[in-house]
């Protein structure tokens, strides 16, 4: 092998070794071949004897580390790099050099070992080259070893994978937030409620929902443009939101002008309170809508319901009651709260709705 | 088939019982996290069979393996179910899971993982049989079992060895498997070291 | 020195041999017992007297090591006990410390052996 030709022989370094070879001879062997692969690659190579001195450091590494090959040839590694000593890669060195082992170091659990940079700018401001290493022996059995650490710049790739992680994160925040009004998605109500649904099962506890719906939206588009409409939602939904109080507690955007909250460890008493507030916090925003027979403003209703995962009551079931109470507070007048009970129907105030109404069916 | 007496067979599980120690130190030092072993089995199967014996239900297991030549030649497989190999790298370098796959970047810090686990488990082993093994740098691999330890094609209808040890990280619920394969000359190879170990002892 | 009485238990017969030998070796007339599993150790532990020393693997079929020196403890409070294993976690010599037992890494070599011996003083 001509590595072990060079490595092998008495001298420390390549370049001397070399020079005892006749011109001639040395122009046209492989050994100038190899010399110049070495000294041009572009990637740091850098070979080290059993005693852990470099006997080779090539030119991109030279420059790279902002040292001359002279400078780097027969001192030991730490003596060189003082930042190395009890380090992976020190670590990783010894071991090749003793089990003839390799050892591939990569960026993302060592980052940079090695103070490289791309040029006096980067040096200046302390960016280092992100590095991938390799630790590879060479030679084995009788023939001393060597051990080659080849580093790659892999900057380019980690600026690669960042960029992706970031597309992956807005990829991920598009899920959970509804684009159009900043509240939660509809995909991460259904997530969460799957989780809270659990966990009120175990624990016995109640959860409470509220729909909720836009009076008469479709008239306020048509008066103010779908521009304006959008804008108010966003607002309604904004308003809506801040009314809930606690952390676990989900607005969500359900589809078009209709929003759903989930109110863990809620019963209906306390989601009475949360769902008038929600109300009042709608109507002191005071959105004018000339097309409303409701009210001068934008108003709401809802429908609240409460019930037991525990006790068999599913999300369908919780929601579906929701959405029927919602039906009879448009039906009975909008602007207000209608409460499920018991498969009844009540006014915030507790007064019973006769409501001959035909039933909805759940969506 | 292939049969070690019991002595063979003992000092063999043994002495990859102490590299198996080595490796699963080796893990619980990344991790910060105890890593408890199973007790190894050792088996020797046609290939057909051995593929009965994999772990994995045929679910996508990420596998980092290196082949060591010396005293005798073997594939070290350190393998994790596609999920939980997210889980291990990215609870290591402290990251969000946004990702449903294993980047390039996660792919190359698993294989440092592996390469440190399966070094950590080979270098008593070569210190037992007084010998050196070369050895290739680490590969990663990503598929059902019986693909991440495919062995060669040609070799497929001789006997192997298959050593399972099972690695278990209690808060993390993740089970990973280290596998050694080796086949027959080799395995002949192995056993022949094995005796001198053994004698070595019961002279 | 006068005659000991030292307990292997290990799994690995190719181990318990390599520590007697190792053993007698050098004491020619201290006695060796094995036993290759939890479940026979604890049935001796109830039928012979304290031995001066026991040498537990940790990863054996059934009950590990450690547990296994837990249990002798109950019979035996102040028996000198080594775990010896490869398994150099830091949870494994932590909880050595625990049971107030000796810690001895494998591989099994004369001077893991004569390692061993000393948790006896």
């Amino acid at each position: 092998m001509l590595t072990d030709l060079f490595l092998n022989s008495p001298n420390n370094s390549l370049m001397t070794s070399l020079g005892s070879i006749s011109d001639e001879c040395f122009q046209n062997s492989k050994f100038h071949l190899a010399e110049l692969v070495v000294r041009e690659a572009q990637i740091g190579l850098m070979v080290l004897d059993t005693n852990e001195k470099i006997v080779l450091f090539n030119d991109w590494l030279s420059k790279a580390a902002n040292l001359k090959e002279t400078e780097a040839l027969g001192k030991g590694l730490t003596e060189l790099f003082p930042e190395l000593k009890d380090s992976r890669l020190q670590n990783a060195v010894e071991t090749s050099l003793q089990m003839g082992f390799p050892a591939l170091l990569s960026q993302s659990l060592n980052r940079a070992p090695f103070p490289l940079f791309a040029g006096e700018e980067e040096r200046r401001m302390g960016l280092r080259i992100e590095q991938q290493i390799q630790v590879i022996p060479l030679g084995s059995g009788d023939s001393p070893r060597f051990s080659l650490v080849q580093i790659a710049n892999v900057s380019v790739a980690v600026k690669r994978e960042n960029m992706l992680l970031e597309q992956a994160k807005e990829l991920k925040r598009n899920l959970i937030i509804d684009g159009l009004t900043g509240v939660y998605s509809r995909r991460y109500w259904e997530e969460q409620t799957l989780i809270e649904l659990r966990k009120a099962r175990r624990a016995c506890l109640p959860v409470a929902m509220i729909m909720l719906d836009v009076d008469l939206f479709k008239n306020y588009n048509d008066a103010y443009g779908h521009q304006e409409g959008d804008l108010c939602l966003a607002r309604v939904a904004k308003a809506a939101a801040n009314a809930l109080k606690r952390p676990r507690d989900i607005l969500a955007r359900y589809g078009g002008e209709e929003f759903v909250a989930l109110l863990p460890e809620t019963d209906l008493e306390g989601a009475t309170v949360v769902s008038k507030r929600i109300l009042q916090f709608v109507e002191s925003l005071q959105i004018a809508h000339k097309q409303s027979d409701v009210a001068s403003y934008v108003t709401v209703s809802m429908g609240v319901s409460c019930g037991f995962p525990s006790e068999g009551e599913s999300q369908e079931i919780i929601l579906s009651e929701a959405d029927q109470a919602l039906y009879i507070a448009k039906a009975v007048g909008r602007n207000r709260v209608v409460l499920c009970k018991n498969k009844g129907f009540f006014t915030t105030d507790g007064n019973a709705i006769n409501s001959s109404l035909p039933e909805r069916r759940y969506r | 088939m292939f049969v070690l007496n019991d002595l063979q067979q003992d000092a063999l599980l043994e002495i990859f019982n102490i590299g198996v120690g080595k490796a699963a130190a080796a893990l619980s030092k990344m991790t910060s996290e105890e890593v408890l072993l199973s007790v190894p089995t050792l088996e020797f199967l046609e290939w057909e069979e051995a593929k009965q014996h994999l772990p994995g239900n045929g679910k996508i297991i990420c596998g980092i393996s290196q082949r060591f030549d010396g005293p005798f030649n073997t594939e070290a497989i350190l393998m994790f179910p596609e999920e939980k190999s997210l889980e291990i790298i990215r609870y290591i370098l402290g990251l969000d899971s946004l990702l449903e796959r294993l980047t390039e970047m996660e792919q190359e810090a698993l294989c440092e993982i592996g390469n440190i686990v399966l070094n950590a488990c080979m270098a008593p082993i070569a210190d037992i049989f007084s010998a050196e093994f070369r050895a290739t740098m680490p590969e990663y691999r990503s598929g059902t079992s019986e693909h991440v330890l495919s062995v060669d094609v040609a070799e497929t209808n001789r006997v192997i060895m298959l050593m399972l040890v099972k690695l278990q990280m209690e808060k993390h619920e993740i089970e990973g498997y280290l596998a050694f394969l080796s086949v027959l000359p080799d395995i002949q190879r192995l056993t022949a070291n094995v005796d001198r170990f053994i004698s070595e002892f019961t002279k | 020195m006068t005659s000991k009485t030292v307990l292997i238990v290990d799994d690995s017969r190719l181990s318990r041999m390599i520590i007697k030998a190792l053993i007698l070796e050098k004491y020619p007339d201290w006695q060796v017992m094995e036993t290759t599993n939890a479940e026979q150790t604890l049935s001796l532990v109830d039928t012979i007297e304290e031995p001066n020393l026991i040498t537990l693997d940790v990863n054996m079929p059934g009950m590990d090591g450690l547990s296994l020196a837990a249990i002798i403890r109950k019979t035996w409070e102040n028996v000198p006990i080594v775990i010896m294993t490869a398994n150099v976690q830091e949870s494994v010599s932590r909880k050595c410390a625990e049971l107030k037992v000796g810690f001895v890494e494998k591989p099994i070599t004369a001077d893991s052996v004569s390692k061993a011996l000393t948790y006896m003083e």
